[in-house]
C-alpha cells in the first residue's frame, strides 16, 4: 500500500500546469459504426480521433468539409453534436518483451484481465523492407509435421499460404508450428481476426498447455470486434513482430484469417460509401494484403538478421482456389499449403493435398539431413497417384507396379501426424530413412502408428549421440547414415 | 473578423473576462465574443474559435492528472 | 494155424484199421485243426495285447517325462515373465510418479505466476480506486477554494507565454 501512495505522490509531483490545444469537431452524423465528424481540420490519414466517454475511432476519409470515421467501440455514447478531438497520433501498438505470454487487442489494451504497461509504441501501418534490406531465405522454420517439412518446407522469412475449406484442420497446422518453435529461439504472434471468442479461447488454452505462450503473442479481433479493429488487427500484429526482427530475431506470424479481414474492410468501405468492385470488395483489396504481406521479410545482416516468416490463412468456398481473395493471395505468397476436405474425412490429417501444394523458397530451407531423405517423395507420391486408379478395381499388377502401390500407400500412412504431436528433425530424418529402406512394406493400416512409435523408442536408445547431433545441427554425416541403417535393421530383426 | 467562444465558471469576475477578450484581439484581431458560464470546469477558461480550442479549465488539467496517475 | 486167421478177419483188421485211419485224419481235420488254429489265434492274439500294453506304458513314460521338461520350462518362463513384469511395473511406477512430480511442480509455479498476477490487478485496480477518489475530492475543494484571482494569474500566463 505504502508502495502505491509512493507512486502517486511521484506522479503528483511531476504534474505541471500546461495549456492544452487541440482542433476540436461536432460529429454529424453517426450510424453503423461510422461516424461524420463537420470542421476537424488537419488530421492525417489513418489518426485517431477520440469521442467523448473515451471512444476512439481511426479517420479513413478526409475531405474539404470533414471527416469520416469509424469507431473501434460500440456507438451508443457518440450522438449527432458530441465533440471530437484528433489525437494527432496514428493508430499504434505497444511492442516490447513484455508483450510476451499476453492477449491484446489491436489498440493495445489487454485482453488477459492483467494491466499492460508499455512505454514503446510503434505505428500500425510501416513501410516494408527496401529491396536493399533483405536477404535470401536460407533457415529453415521447422513446423514439426512431417508432409510439411519434407515435401513444403518453409523458411524463416517466408510467406507460405495455408488455404482450404472449413474444418480442413488450417488452425491446427498454423498452431502446431508456433508450438513447435519452443525452445528455438523463433518468436511467435498468433493475430485472430473475425474469429469466434470461444475458438480463440481454445487456442490460448492449447498454446498454454503444451507452454508456448512464454514465446507468443495473441492478437485479437473476435467476430463481435467492429470492422475498423478487425481491419487493423494484422497490421498490429505486424508492427509487434517488426520490432522483434528489428532486434535481429526470428518471428512467426499467424494471420487467421484473412478471408474474414478481407470481409471487415468490404463492411468499412462499403459503410463509408467507398464504390464497390468485384464481389463488392473495394478497389484496393489486393493491396489491403500486399502491403501487410510484404513487411514478413528475411533482413539483411546490416539490419540486424532478423525475419518475419507469415502464415497467413484463407478459407475457401468448396475448394474453390480461383475465388478473387484467395487468388490475390496466392500470387503474393511465396507458395501454398493446400487442405482437402476430401482427404480430410478419408482420415488423411493433415489433409494436405502435396500435389498442389508448393513452396517456392523450396529445398533452400531444409536442413541438408532432411534434403539427403526427401529427394523422391513428391515424385512418388504423384506415380502412387496416377497407379492408384487400377488398384481400386483390384486388377492384377505386375510386380513393379505392386511394389510402387505398396510403397506410396506406405507414404501416405506415414505422413499422417495427429495434432499437437510434433516431430523432431531427428525424428521426421529418421522415418524418411526407414520408408526409403522399406521398412513398412509389411505394416498394416492400422498398426502403422504404433509401428512408427515403436520405432522411435527403439532409435531413442540406440543412437542417442546421432540423434543430438542431427537435432542440434541438421546435418549428417556419412558414418551417420550407416549408423542409422543398422540401427533400422535391428529394428526389423527384433520385431 | 473572428468568432470566439468563451466558457467560464461563476466565479471569473467580469475584469479578468475583459482582460482575456483584449489579449485575445491583440493577437488575433478584431473577434466577436460570446461568453458561456458552466460551472464544471471548476475555473480558468477554454476558448473556442472555429475547429481550434485553447483549454486551460482547471478541470482539463484535472483530466491530465488522471491519465498520468492512472498510467 | 492158417484156420485161425481167416480172410474175414484180416477183412476186419483191415477195414477197423481203415475206421481207425479215416477216423484219425476225420479228426485231425474236423477237431485238431481247428482246435489248434483257435489256441493258434488265442496264442498271438494275447502275446499282441501283451505287446501293445508295453508299448503303452512305454508311450505313457515318454509323454510324463515330455511334459515334465514342458512344465520345468514353463515354470522358469513363469519366473523370468514375473521378474520382467515386476521391473517394468516399477519402471512404469517410477515414470508416474516423476510425471505426477513435474505436474505437480508446474501447478505450483503456474500457481505462483497466477498469485503474482493476481497481486498485480489488484494493486492496479487499488491504485486507479486511490486516483479516482484524490481526483474527485480535488474537484470540490477547487471548485469551492478557487478565486478569481486565479482565473487571472491563469489567464496573464497563458498569454504572456502566448505572446512570446
Amino acid at each position: 500500500m505504502s508502495g502505491i501512495s509512493e507512486f502517486l505522490k511521484n506522479r503528483i509531483e511531476r504534474y505541471r500546469f500546461a495549456p492544452i490545444s487541440y482542433y476540436s469537431g461536432t460529429v454529424s452524423r453517426v450510424g453503423d459504426g461510422v461516424v461524420r465528424v463537420a470542421s476537424l481540420p488537419e488530421r492525417r490519414y489513418g489518426e485517431l480521433l477520440e469521442f467523448e466517454n473515451g471512444v476512439f475511432g481511426m479517420a479513413l476519409e478526409l475531405t474539404e468539409d470533414g471527416v469520416g470515421a469509424v469507431l473501434f467501440d460500440a456507438d451508443e455514447t457518440v450522438s449527432v453534436g458530441s465533440a471530437v478531438r484528433g489525437t494527432g497520433t496514428v493508430a499504434q501498438m505497444p511492442v516490447g518483451d513484455l508483450l510476451l505470454g499476453r492477449v491484446v487487442d489491436p489498440i493495445g489494451r489487454p485482453l488477459d484481465g492483467r494491466p499492460l504497461e508499455a512505454n514503446t509504441f510503434w505505428p500500425a501501418e510501416r513501410s516494408a523492407p527496401a529491396i536493399i534490406d533483405r536477404r535470401p531465405v536460407d533457415t529453415p522454420l521447422q513446423t514439426g509435421i512431417l508432409a510439411i517439412d519434407s515435401m513444403i518446407p518453409i523458411g524463416r522469412g517466408q510467406r507460405e499460404l495455408i488455404i482450404g475449406d472449413r474444418q480442413t484442420g488450417k488452425t491446427t497446422i498454423a498452431v502446431d508450428a508456433i508450438m513447435n518453435q519452443k525452445n528455438t529461439g523463433v518468436l511467435c504472434v498468433y493475430c485472430s481476426i473475425g474469429q469466434k471468442a470461444s475458438t480463440v479461447a481454445g487456442v490460448i488454452e492449447t498454446l498454454s498447455a503444451a507452454d508456448a505462450m512464454a514465446h507468443t503473442v495473441v492478437v485479437s479481433a473476435t467476430a463481435a470486434a467492429s470492422p475498423a479493429m478487425q481491419y487493423l488487427a494484422p497490421y498490429c500484429a505486424c508492427t509487434i513482430a517488426e520490432f522483434f526482427a528489428a532486434q535481429g530475431k526470428d518471428v512467426l506470424v499467424v494471420y487467421d484469417d484473412l478471408s474474414k479481414h478481407a470481409v471487415a474492410y468490404r463492411t468499412m468501405s462499403l459503410l463509408l460509401l467507398r464504390p464497390p468492385g468485384r464481389e463488392a470488395y473495394p478497389g484496393d483489396v489486393f493491396y489491403l494484403h500486399s502491403r501487410l504481406l510484404e513487411r514478413s521479410a528475411c533482413l539483411s545482416l546490416e539490419k540486424g538478421g532478423g525475419s518475419i516468416t507469415a502464415l497467413p490463412i484463407v478459407e475457401t468456398m468448396a475448394g474453390n482456389i480461383s475465388a478473387y481473395i484467395p487468388t490475390n493471395i496466392i500470387s503474393i505468397t511465396d507458395g501454398q499449403i493446400y487442405l482437402e476436405s476430401e482427404l480430410f474425412h478419408a482420415d488423411v490429417r493433415p489433409a494436405v493435398n502435396t500435389g498442389l501444394s508448393v513452396s517456392r523458397v523450396g529445398r533452400a530451407a531444409q536442413y541438408p539431413a532432411m534434403r539427403a531423405v526427401s529427394g523422391t517423395l513428391r515424385i512418388e507420391l504423384a506415380q502412387y497417384r496416377e497407379m492408384a486408379v487400377f488398384a481400386r478395381f483390384g486388377s492384377e499388377v505386375d510386380a513393379a507396379t505392386k511394389t510402387l502401390l505398396t510403397r506410396g500407400e506406405n507414404l501416405i500412412n506415414l505422413l499422417k501426424q495427429n495434432k499437437a504431436s510434433p516431430y523432431s528433425v531427428f525424428d521426421e530424418v529418421f522415418l524418411l530413412l526407414a520408408y526409403d529402406q522399406n521398412l513398412f512394406r509389411t505394416t498394416p493400416v492400422r498398426a502403422f502408428s504404433d509401428e512408427i512409435k515403436r520405432l522411435l523408442v527403439f532409435a531413442d536408445t540406440a543412437c542417442p549421440a546421432v540423434k543430438e547431433r542431427i537435432n542440434g545441427t541438421g546435418t549428417m554425416t556419412e558414418e551417420d547414415w550407416s549408423v542409422l541403417i543398422d540401427v533400422l535393421k535391428r529394428f526389423e530383426a527384433s520385431a | 473578423m473572428n468568432v470566439c467562444k468563451v466558457t467560464v465558471a461563476s466565479n471569473m469576475s467580469d475584469e479578468t473576462y475583459r482582460y482575456i477578450c483584449g489579449q485575445f484581439e491583440k493577437k488575433f484581431g478584431e473577434t466577436d465574443f460570446t461568453k458561456l458560464v458552466d460551472d464544471s470546469i471548476l475555473g480558468g477558461f477554454i476558448l473556442r474559435f472555429g475547429a481550434g480550442v485553447y483549454d486551460l479549465s482547471l478541470a482539463a488539467q484535472l483530466k491530465v492528472m488522471e491519465k498520468e496517475l492512472k498510467t | 494155424m492158417a484156420d485161425l486167421i481167416s480172410k474175414d478177419m484180416i477183412a476186419d483188421l483191415i477195414i477197423n484199421i481203415l475206421n481207425i485211419l479215416i477216423l484219425f485224419f476225420l479228426t485231425k481235420a474236423l477237431l485238431y485243426k481247428p482246435v489248434k488254429k483257435f489256441l493258434d489265434v488265442r496264442k498271438t492274439r494275447l502275446a499282441e495285447e501283451k505287446q501293445a500294453a508295453l508299448d503303452a506304458e512305454a508311450s505313457a513314460q515318454a509323454r510324463k517325462a515330455e511334459y515334465d521338461a514342458l512344465l520345468a520350462d514353463a515354470e522358469a518362463s513363469k519366473a523370468a515373465l514375473l521378474q520382467e513384469a515386476e521391473a517394468n511395473a516399477q519402471e512404469k511406477a517410477r515414470q508416474i510418479l516423476a510425471e505426477a512430480k513435474q505436474k505437480a511442480e508446474e501447478t505450483a509455479q503456474n500457481a505462483a505466476a497466477a498469485a503474482v498476477h493476481e497481486r498485480e490487478k489488484m494493486l492496479s485496480d487499488a491504485r486507479d480506486e486511490i486516483a479516482d477518489l484524490a481526483l474527485e475530492i480535488s474537484a470540490k475543494i477547487i471548485g469551492r477554494e478557487v478565486t478569481d484571482a486565479d482565473n487571472l494569474a491563469i489567464a496573464k500566463r497563458f498569454f504572456g507565454d502566448a505572446e512570446e
